[in-house]
This record gives structure tokens, sequence and C-alpha cells, in this order.
């Protein structure tokens, strides 16, 4: 991936971040919001300064563009294996945990 | 090492070098290093137990929360030596880490924060799993990305056990001594612990490497930092334990309860009163730490066999173990689910260039951070002077300021460094060629 897009969708990432926290965050009062508000900014100016360098970069087409093979497949095939494991343990954790009661007596 | 998974959070500085190694064909000596490493901390954090117990109990009893406060941001500012070719993105990750530590009940307050209307959150997002996610089932993915057959080469040799040892001897002692004493003096403190030992030992190594460009590549002694600190912590953790009855880490904890159970009292009466236990209980610790090297030698030759499995059986049994692992600290489902996402956060965020050791270490620090801020706001109500007298009012705290200042200085100052030797290199080529220019 190009040094330009790698900045501006990690850009992106860090402002999409920071946005889903602070639309949490209007909950929030006092001293509870001290902590996370300072983190909020600093996050979300990261995201702007990055997705700003990437576009910089990229106007000015300089960037190092470096090509990494990944076997996209494989990762795909195993991602989805975890995601119906982790699916899997749900379902059976919450009926091996309620399934003794549709037994039980009153 | 061998998966680049830490078991703990105190191993997650020794991933970034053991890591490495194991790549390299070289899982034999790393894991010989961390052997012995550990090994080497643990009798320096008993001889410290042994002989000067009651010193650095007092001492330790100066650190309050402005004095923890200091010392974990320092623990922090690894992040800027860690990645010093991309410290912006470094600081933007750590600061992520940091505020999914938020997320949970407010340890100032008491009030939920960040829960995305799930009730499971309220207990907040737990270190280890979110350990397992960034390093285990992202190195899943990442493994499974190169389409290798196994996991790294491996090349056992004869005698690495023996080089190892002497290289250990020769190379890393100072090392070894510097990264044994942070971790004796972090264990004393109540609170802090291997995560922030290990952290700050091979932040202190790499600073005072003659050449730091090697660490994060595969070199001995950020594991032998790494290791020899985080095993210093137990003997460290053991001295405000035993002296004083206030258990330095929960490990502490739990071996207070069994000495009770046995009649000893801690306390500064413990070696007058029930001496002969106690001398007992810290010789015992020297048994056990020259014990782990014969039986460590063992389970490092078998485990290192691990490498000769297909990456494929190695996959599958990572993801079965990190959700069994996760799901078993305390039988909640969202624990697998925090595996899964913080799995995908560190493959794909990896791609981008975000920092997951950074993104980790806000994790493991941010609480600590945020509780120990939230007693200094408190106390800054009853106090002239308010915030700023608390935060600086101890020379302890005066003196961790300037060492944190000198440790996010480190990257600008060993890039100073590197620009001047290439300067005086430069220089002295000139000098070099002239004459033979004027000869000509």
């Amino acid at each position: 991936m190009c040094k330009s897009n790698q900045d501006i969708l990690c850009g992106l990432c860090f402002l999409a971040i920071s946005a889903a926290f602070a639309v949490q965050m209007q909950e929030l009062e006092d001293v509870t919001r001290v902590f996370p508000a300072a983190l909020l900014t600093v996050i979300a100016l990261g995201g702007v300064w990055f997705v700003g360098k990437g576009i910089y970069l990229k106007r000015r087409d300089n960037t190092s563009c470096e090509t990494e093979a990944v076997a996209w497949k494989k990762v795909a095939i195993i991602a989805a294996i975890a995601l119906i494991y982790a699916v899997l343990l749900s379902i059976w954790a919450s009926l091996s945990a309620r399934l003794p009661l549709f037994f039980a007596r009153p | 090492m061998l998966i680049c998974t830490p078991g703990t959070p105190s191993s997650v500085a020794t991933t970034f070098d053991g890591w490495p190694l194991t790549q390299h064909g070289e899982a034999d000596k790393a894991l010989y290093t961390s052997l012995l490493s550990s090994a080497f901390g643990g009798i320096v954090g008993v001889f410290f137990l042994l002989f000067l117990a009651g010193a650095l109990a007092r001492f330790a009893l100066q650190f309050g929360g402005p004095e923890n406060f200091w010392l974990c941001l320092f623990g922090l500012s690894t992040i800027a030596v860690m990645s010093p070719g991309n410290m912006g993105k470094g600081i933007v990750s750590g600061a992520i880490g940091l505020l999914i530590s938020t997320i949970g009940i407010d340890p100032n307050a008491g009030v939920p924060r960040f829960t995305f209307g799930s009730y499971g959150l309220v207990q907040g997002v737990s270190v280890i799993p979110c350990m397992i996610g960034l390093f285990s089932f992202s190195q899943v993915l990442y493994l499974i990305g190169t389409d290798k057959t196994f996991v790294a080469d491996y090349n056992p040799r004869k005698g690495t056990f023996g080089k190892t040892a002497s290289y250990l001897a020769r190379r890393c002692k100072k090392i070894l001594l510097r990264s044994s004493l942070i971790g004796t003096w972090v264990g004393m403190l109540p609170g802090a612990g291997g995560e922030i030992a290990s952290i700050i030992a091979y932040n202190e190594s790499k600073r005072w490497a003659k050449d730091p460009s090697i660490y994060g590549k595969g070199c001995i002694e950020g594991v032998a930092a790494s290791e020899s600190a985080n095993n210093a912590v137990i003997g460290g953790s053991l001295i405000p334990m035993l002296t004083l009855g206030i258990p330095g880490s929960a490990v502490a904890a739990v071996i207070l309860g069994a000495l009770m159970a046995h009649g000893i009292q801690p306390g500064f009466k413990i070696f007058s009163a029930t001496g002969d236990l106690a001398y007992t209980f810290i010789f015992s610790q020297f048994a056990v730490n020259l014990l782990m090297i014969p039986i460590g030698f063992v389970l490092c030759r078998c485990m290192a066999k691990l490498l000769t499995l297909r990456l494929t059986f190695v996959a599958i049994g990572i993801v079965v173990l990190s959700y069994i692992g996760a799901y078993a600290i305390s039988n909640s489902i969202i624990d697998i689910w925090v595996v899964m996402v913080f799995g995908f956060v560190g493959f794909f965020g990896g791609k981008l260039g975000m920092d997951t050791g950074a993104m980790a270490l806000g994790v493991i620090l941010g609480p600590m951070i945020e509780e120990n801020l939230g007693k200094c706001l408190d106390l800054a109500h009853s106090v002239p002077g308010g915030l700023p007298a608390i935060m600086l009012n101890s020379t302890i705290s005066k003196v961790l300021v300037l060492a944190l200042a000198l440790s996010l200085a480190t990257p600008y100052l060993l890039h100073l460094k590197k620009l001047r030797m290439q300067e005086n290199e430069a220089k002295c080529r000139c000098q070099d060629e002239r004459p033979e220019n004027a000869n000509v």
C-alpha cells in the first residue's frame, strides 16, 4: 500500500474512533469527562493530521509504495472460522446456561 | 516469543525482540535468554528482599498518587522510544489504548462510560483478552497471510545454551543488573507490577544502548532487559508485603494470605518474632529461581518444537486456546468478542501503520493513570496551590518528571547524535581525500 493511502486510511480510522466515542461522551458530566475528552482531542487531531498529510503526499506524488503479498483468501477463511466459532460458543454458552432451567421443577 | 503471544501483560515487552529472534530461526537463543534473565532477575529481587527490606519499604511508602501518576506516564513514554520513525501514529495509538481503558465504571466517580449500550462492557475491557486479541489473534491472521508452511525456521544447534549464558555474562551484565534493579524498585510500589517494570527496563536498555537501532529487530539485550525486570518484580513486591503487610501485587496478596494461614504475621517484627519461618520463605525463593533453570531448559527444548508443526494446525490451535483463555478469566462471553475485535484491530491497524504495542501500553497503564490522576484532582481541592502544587510537591515527583522529559526527548537526541556522527564521518572522508587530490 502507498504511504499516502496508508496515512489517509489511518487518519480516517482515528477520526471514526473519535467520532464513535464522542457520541457516547455526551452522556458524561464533570470529572468523568476530563480524561476521555483530552484523549479524544489528541485522537481527532491525529486523525486530521494524518488525513491532511496523506492528501499532501498524494498531491506531491512522491510517496513510496510497498507491495506486500498477503494471502487474503486464507486470512478470510481463518477469520470466518473464528467468527463462526465465537458465535457458536455464544449460542452454546447461552443454551447450556438456560437448559437446566427448562427441566427445573418450580 | 514462539508465536508472538504474551501470556501476561508483563511479557509484552519481551515480544518486541523475542519474536524477531524466532523469525530469524533463533528461537532457542530467545528462550534461553528469557530463562536465564528471568532467573537472574528473580535472584536479584530476592537478594534485595533479604538484605534491604526495611529501608526499601520505607522508601516505597513515599509513593502516593502523584508519584504513581508520573511513574505510569514515564512507562507510557516508551512509545516515543519504541516507534521513533512513526512517533505520531504511536502516540495516537497509545491514546486510543488509553481511551479503551476508560470503557466501564469510572474509578473515581463510579459512573459507567462508553458502554455502547452493552451491559457486558460496564465491567470494562479486560486487559488480558485485549492483549490476546492484539498480539495473538492478529498474529494468527498475519501468519496465515504470509502463506508460509511453518511459523518460522527452527534450527536447534548444540551448545546454544552455553553460548547464550556466556554472551549474557560478558555483554549484558549492566543491562541485567539495571533491569533487575528497576524490577525490584517497581515491584515495591503498590499497584505497579511487572508490566510497568518490563516496559521501563526495555526503554532504559534501549536508551543506554550504543546502537539503539538494533532493538525491535531481534536483539538479545531487549529480551534480557524485559525478562529480568518482570521477574525481579516478584522479590520487590514481597518487600512491602513482608515488612509492612502491604501486598504490592495480586500474587503478593495470595502469598500474604498463605503466610498468615501458617502463622507468619507480616510487619517489622517478622524477622524477630517468626525469623525462622520468614528466612525459610526467603531462601525458598532463591531455590525456586535456581530450580527454574534446569526445568526451564527441558521445557524450552520441548516447546520450541511447536515451530516444526504446520502453520494451519498452529493457527487453529491458537484461535481455540485464545478463546478458552479469554473466557476462563472471568467466564464472560464478551471477552471472546474482545479477542476478536482487537485481533482485527491489530491486524488491519498494523497494515495501516498503527502501533499495536503502543495501544497495548495504553490499555495496560490507562486505569492506573486515571486512578492516580483522580486522586491528585481530589487532593487539589484541599491544598493551596491546587493541582500543580500536588503534582510537583515531592522530590520523587520532580525526578520522575525530569526522567519523563528525558525519555520524550530521547528520539530527538538520538537523531541529533546520528546526524553529528554522519557529519563527522563526512568531514573525515573529505580530509582523507584532500591530500590525495593535492598530490595529483
